[in-house]
């Protein structure tokens, strides 16, 4: 069987393996007892790599359900999936609240509950996949006994670890003040919202486990309940984050936020104006998702733009000004567009076309702008399977523009058959075959769609992680930099240093 | 439970779950209205295919799933509307056919629990702010603006 351990598995795996060091530092703080900005810059980069691997993971995992299970989709909210986007939510919410507690020293007990949670949630989401508690569509090996064994180890770390939260963390306390309007409270609003998002998912996955033990009655959670309930969480979250970039720290000033970012919400608008225009009578809520992605990838940079750019002066201080950001600000606005362009793709599956038909070969059906035709039909024997290849052609207004075969292929010995879905990639956009069954006057079942920018799904997420990349790059968060910061400086220092040359 | 009975059991199990010939909705279950087609798709994607590991009607390769979206489509045409269709597979097959739970007591909880959230971290976040309002900055002592004046006075911070 095909599986997705091969795959997304080993960089989840580092994801979880970054979060044990932030959880580590979590329980180092905690029995020590000092937690200060400097705990937060050595937990940063580590926040930061755990969650480039966990971005990276989930947007692989993703793509495989989508090239093997055939049938276009690419994320059902499975236990899998849920599983791995807990500790990414948790993650993403403890990358937001490490910067406020580096910069302005509050959120300090919220950001160890969040870097103790973030461990939990890997660890969980281990313990449901791999003792097979829960079923899934990413099928890999479960065992009952392995099971057990995480149960243990998850009952160890995560109630240890909570019992020494509650226990030491109320003497870490100190009064946390911050402003009403400002970066840090925003960021704080982002961790609420994050942290809701992550409940949901939580109470979503187990909650029919729980109600079956409680009651023995069974109900079913699936994709319609999260995205009914997360749609209006991700859309606050979405209109907050080009609004919270552009607040200062400390003490900000919400009028000129907004003025920042109304280049965005224009650009947003008129996308969406635009789209409802140009497709007429097309679905409403796509428009609004695609103009939210514009505002969001347009808002993205409007803080960057704002710190460097000004009226009248030369390109020569717009570019040293730019090298001389900080790699996080780039870091943060690459991120942030890149979920932007996600949401793009996730919008346009509003437009998509599929067509579920029986075609003779030679006949075109309609995709589109495209047109697709089986040409032939072939049988070739593997080793262990005999697959049946259809050859097909795309074509745009009369003219070929590429061909695809896609597969169904018969394990004999073990009854069953796998389709190869056949994928073009065309511009941002995908045509997407996967075969049924064939008949005996020639013509087969297939399933066709035209996908547009759906790849803009997975290459947002290829953004995101590469923003996490650039920050990374930041002087400030190199692994060990204090510390050699620290033996630098005597030298720096005036009064002691030598003339060079 | 005897080894004979497991095995039973499972090859059961796996014959559901194993990809069979068939798949997710095939060309001869369309119905020709547009209009009934798509009620049907958007019903059987809310439906869970209950031998299925967590797959909806919708996409599902089971037979049993194929039977309900022939199923789904013939109460259509008889003239049900949504509701009522969802309503005679409930009473058929239980709640646990709907991937949409329906809000009751049961599933308060599930459903109130984004509101829940937001509801603590707003509350934490007002406490934070009122605490601010209440907590005028303390003035400088006298070292500390001594230590200012000298700071300045030096001018550099090197």
């Amino acid at each position: 069987m095909p599986s997705s351990a091969s795959f997304c598995l080993p960089l989840l795996y580092l994801g979880y393996v970054g979060s044990s060091i932030v959880f580590s530092f979590a329980v180092a703080a905690l029995i020590s007892g000092r937690l200060d900005a400097a705990w937060a810059r050595y937990v940063r980069p580590w926040v930061l790599i755990a969650w480039i691997f966990l971005t990276l993971g989930i947007a692989m995992g993703s793509y495989w359900a989508y090239y093997t299970l055939g049938w276009g989709g690419f994320w059902f909210w499975d236990p899998v999936e849920n599983a791995s986007l807990m500790p990414w939510l948790a993650g993403t919410a403890l990358l937001h609240s490490a910067a406020v507690m580096e910069k302005r020293e509050v959120l300090k007990i919220w950001t160890l509950f969040l870097a103790i949670l973030t461990f939990s949630l890997s660890l969980l989401g281990t313990f449901l996949v791999r003792s097979g508690v829960l079923t899934s569509v990413h099928s890999f090996a479960s065992d009952p006994a392995r099971g057990a064994f995480i149960l243990v180890i998850l009952t160890v770390f995560i109630g240890g670890s909570l019992s020494l939260y509650a226990w030491r963390a109320p003497s870490l306390s100190r009064r946390s003040l911050f402003a009403p309007v400002s970066r840090e409270s925003a960021l704080a609003l982002n961790n609420v919202l994050l942290t809701a998002c992550c409940a949901t998912v939580l109470t979503g996955t187990l909650y029919p486990l729980a109600l079956e033990a409680l009651t023995g009655d069974k109900i079913s959670v699936g994709a319609p309940f999260f995205n009914l309930t997360l749609g209006p969480l991700v859309v606050l979250i979405v209109l907050l984050m080009p609004l919270g970039q552009s607040l200062a720290w400390k003490r900000g000033d919400l009028l000129g936020a907004a003025q920042r970012v109304t280049v965005a919400a224009l650009g947003g608008l008129v996308a969406a104006l635009v789209l409802t225009a140009v497709i007429r009578g097309g679905p409403v809520l796509a428009a609004i998702g695609l103009g939210l992605a514009v505002y969001l990838i347009v808002g993205s940079f409007a803080d960057v733009t704002s710190r460097i750019w000004a009226r009248g002066q030369p390109t020569r201080v717009i570019l040293a000004r730019a090298f001389g950001l900080p790699r996080s600000a780039w870091g943060g606005a690459i991120a942030h567009a890149g979920l932007g362009v996600t949401l793009m793709g996730l919008a346009a599956t509003g437009w998509g076309v599929e067509q579920i038909v029986t075609v003779k070969p030679g006949q075109g059906i309609n995709l589109g702008p495209y047109q697709a035709t089986i040409e032939n039909l072939r049988s070739r024997q593997g080793p262990n399977y005999s697959e049946v290849l259809a050859h097909t052609v795309i074509s745009r207004g009369g003219a070929a523009v590429a061909t695809v075969e896609p597969a169904k292929r018969s394990f004999t010995a073990r009854q069953t058959t796998v389709t190869e879905a056949g994928i073009v990639t065309l511009g941002f956009g995908q045509i997407y075959i996967s075969l049924g069954d064939q008949h005996a006057d020639g013509s087969i079942d297939a399933r066709m769609f035209w996908k547009p920018l759906v790849t803009a799904i997975w290459i947002g997420a290829v953004i995101m992680a590469f923003g996490g990349i650039v920050s990374l790059s930041d002087r400030r968060f190199r692994i060990g930099f204090a510390r050699r910061a620290a033996r630098v400086r005597p030298a720096v220092n005036p009064a002691t240093s030598q003339p060079a040359e | 439970m005897t080894s004979l009975r497991r095995i039973a059991l499972l090859s059961i199990v796996l014959a559901g779950l194993a990809p069979s010939l068939a798949r997710a909705v095939q060309p001869d279950e369309v119905l020709p209205d547009v209009k009934l087609e798509a009620r049907a798709r958007a019903i059987s994607a809310e439906l869970r295919c209950l031998v299925c590991q967590n797959e909806s009607i919708d996409d599902s390769k089971a037979e049993l799933a194929r039977d309900l979206r022939l199923l789904v489509r013939e109460r259509l045409k008889l003239g049900e509307s949504d509701e009522q269709v969802r309503a005679f597979l409930v009473k058929r097959y239980g709640n646990f056919i709907l991937l949409k739970p329906p809000l009751d007591l049961e599933t308060a909880f599930l459903w109130g629990m984004p509101a829940l959230v937001l509801a603590a971290g707003g509350i934490a976040l007002l406490f934070g702010l009122r605490r601010l309002r209440s907590t005028p900055a303390t003035p400088l002592s006298q070292a500390e603006r001594d230590r200012l004046a000298a700071v300045l006075e030096a001018d550099t911070l090197l």
